[in-house]
């Protein structure tokens, strides 16, 4: 290996940093997005200054996982993004209808409201 | 006094509803594992309260509502069809792949490289009769292991026409249970949390087969269609779905001979064979369909393994009848095979009846004449040098390499997209609950909650009970 390859170490915190990712995605709470995206922007910053340094043959096995991971993040983010989208459009077209276009109206109210009393 | 039994039948009022609210919580953690099951909430409404009217307040027990949320189970039943699919894509491919060795050491591979062999050493002492013999025994052992290549796929296809056979049967049976939920709910059973768990938790099951929608009707019952449009259950009404192997005339057969693709029918008769792209069995069609018919062949194409049979044995005809024996007649062909389905060329492939070793033609007559030039020729096949030695500008070992590592990188395809669907059906699963599963610390701090308002409502019911029996001894007899 030379100087300006990754460290192994540092390969094997991106991989970890992207399961971690991946483990909070698979469950996304509101608290379980936001820990997501702080630790996906400490991952997207490494991953970075690791390609930066990459060697041609450098732990190829190490980058194979990477991209699965990421990959498999990027679905789940997807998924959980249209989710939500299609949750919003579901909840707009019940509280406000639908606009003339087609679409769902917007949520009429987007967060929970608890009344008591 | 008027008061006082007001009073008592107020909080009387709320402990009944009180218990009501025991109950579902109760329900609730007793079903937090069941399948299809989604937390219940009992509603309490506020009763009217004037003093001047007689109306004294309190609660009663209102509705029960289920948190059930059409759309997270809609997510989830979608995740599961594309798991099931992936599922299914990964379990044929793997047992497709055993049949495809590229290791060289068996098959196919091995077998084209002993020939190979065995025409080089032939090239080398042409009038060698143990040489002409072994490369008559190599050559048998190419027809036989075409034959055995095409008799495992085949054997894959007909385990494949089983079990899309038996999943359509799978289908039939779930959504015949979902008739009889359907007629439960439409008799009267409407709301109830066990009928709705068993509806919803078969619903999940059977969207690992297929791709369904599924249409809640204002009456309670469930509308259930698979691939968007073929209705599966209709109120207290089943279609069943069915499956037959059929050779399409629309368009016309190109090769009329090939083997039938196996369709699937809706209960009046519809094809829906190219609808069917979801779950289980969508995937069991294309396996069996596209990938299985590209090497086995069907109406419209003879298959890869017939065309590199048929390609290969052609060629060596080819040249061994361009070719003369040492005692000048011309050389006859090696391989024969049924010419008249090319389908079935593989299968049918075999050293020529009566074909001896002396028949084989060593000699090119030229010009320029050469004692070993057909031999050598045919032993150049392994590494071709011109364009007639190729199929589609592969050698013959490359192309079947080719068909070796298709299977392998369509598996490679499924392995992680069925890891991908995995988390993605967790992932469903995990928003599904957010919603409308029962959480057990949720359920603990509603129970704790009513438990203390049950148990201030009794000792204020136990103090209005004194107080009134007090109130009883003190009036004047």
């Amino acid at each position: 290996m030379t100087e300006n390859m990754p460290e192994a170490g540092e390969m094997s915190d991106i991989r970890a940093g992207l399961d971690e990712v991946c483990a909070l995605l698979a469950k996304p709470s509101p608290q379980a997005l936001d820990s997501a995206a702080a630790i996906l922007s400490g991952v997207v910053a490494d991953l970075s200054a690791a390609r930066r340094r990459r060697g041609r043959h450098a732990q190829r096995d190490e980058y194979r996982g990477i991209r699965r991971a990421s990959r498999l993040a990027r679905i789940l983010l997807e998924k959980a993004a249209a989710y939500h989208a299609g949750w919003n459009a579901w909840l707009g077209s019940l509280t406000g209808g639908y606009c003339p276009g087609g679409a769902a109206a917007a949520p009429m109210a987007r967060g929970r409201i608890s009344i008591e009393g | 006094m008027g008061d006082l039994f007001s009073s008592m039948l107020t909080t009387s009022g709320a402990l009944q509803a009180y218990g009501r609210v025991l109950q579902v919580v109760q329900n609730n953690v007793a079903n937090s594992s069941t399948p299809g099951y989604a937390k219940q909430e009992q509603v309490l409404e506020a009763m009217p309260f004037d003093t001047t009217g007689g109306l004294s307040g309190g609660v009663q027990a209102g509705a029960i509502q289920s948190a059930r949320s059409d759309y997270a189970d809609q997510a989830v039943r979608r995740e599961t069809t594309l798991l099931g699919q992936a599922q299914q894509d990964v379990n044929s491919l793997s047992s497709l792949q055993t049949y495809f060795d590229i290791s060289g050491d068996t098959g196919i591979p091995k077998a084209l490289n002993d020939l190979f062999s065995s025409f080089s050493d032939w090239a080398q002492t042409p009038d060698d009769a143990v040489a002409r013999e072994t490369v008559l025994q190599h050559a048998a052992d190419v027809a036989t292991a075409f034959q055995q290549s095409v008799a495992n796929v085949a054997g894959a296809a007909q385990d494949t026409e089983t079990q899309i056979t038996k999943t359509v049967a799978d289908i039939n049976e779930l959504a015949g249970n979902l008739r009889d939920y359907n007629v439960e709910v439409l008799s009267g059973r409407k709301g109830d949390a066990g009928l709705d768990a068993q509806i919803h938790s078969t619903l999940e099951e059977l969207s690992q087969y297929g791709d369904i929608t599924v249409l809640p009707q204002n009456d309670g019952a469930m509308t259930v269609l698979l691939n968007g449009q073929t209705p599966l259950v209709v109120a207290d009404h089943q279609y069943e779905i069915s499956t037959a192997p059929v050779v399409p005339d629309n368009p016309p057969p190109t090769n009329p001979g090939g083997r039938a693709a196996m369709h699937i029918f809706a209960s009046d008769g519809t094809d829906i064979t190219s609808a069917t792209t979801g779950g289980q069995l969508g995937s069991l069609l294309d396996f069996h369909n596209r990938i299985l018919a590209s090497y086995l062949g069907d109406a419209y194409q003879e298959g890869d393994l017939n065309q590199l049979a048929q390609q290969f044995a052609d060629r060596v005809n080819q040249l061994l009848t361009a070719g003369d024996i040492s005692d000048g007649s011309p050389g006859v062909p090696l391989f024969s095979y049924d010419t008249t389905n090319p389908s079935n060329v593989a299968a049918s492939l075999s050293v020529a009846t009566g074909m001896t070793a002396d028949q084989l033609a060593a000699i090119d007559p030229g010009p320029p004449y050469a004692a070993n030039g057909t031999a050598l020729a045919l032993s150049n096949l392994e590494k071709p040098q011109s364009a007639a030695d190729e199929i589609d500008g592969q050698s013959y070992s490359e192309f079947y390499g080719s068909l070796a590592s298709r299977v392998g990188d369509n598996l490679s395809q499924a392995s992680n997209q069925l890891q991908v669907q995995q988390s993605a059906v967790a992932q469903a699963k995990n928003l599904q609950q957010q919603m409308s599963g029962v959480s057990l610390d949720e359920e603990a701090s509603l129970m704790l909650q009513f438990q203390r308002s049950y148990e201030a409502n009794a000792r204020l019911l136990t103090v209005i009970d004194q107080l009134t029996e007090d109130t009883i001894n003190i009036l004047p007899t």
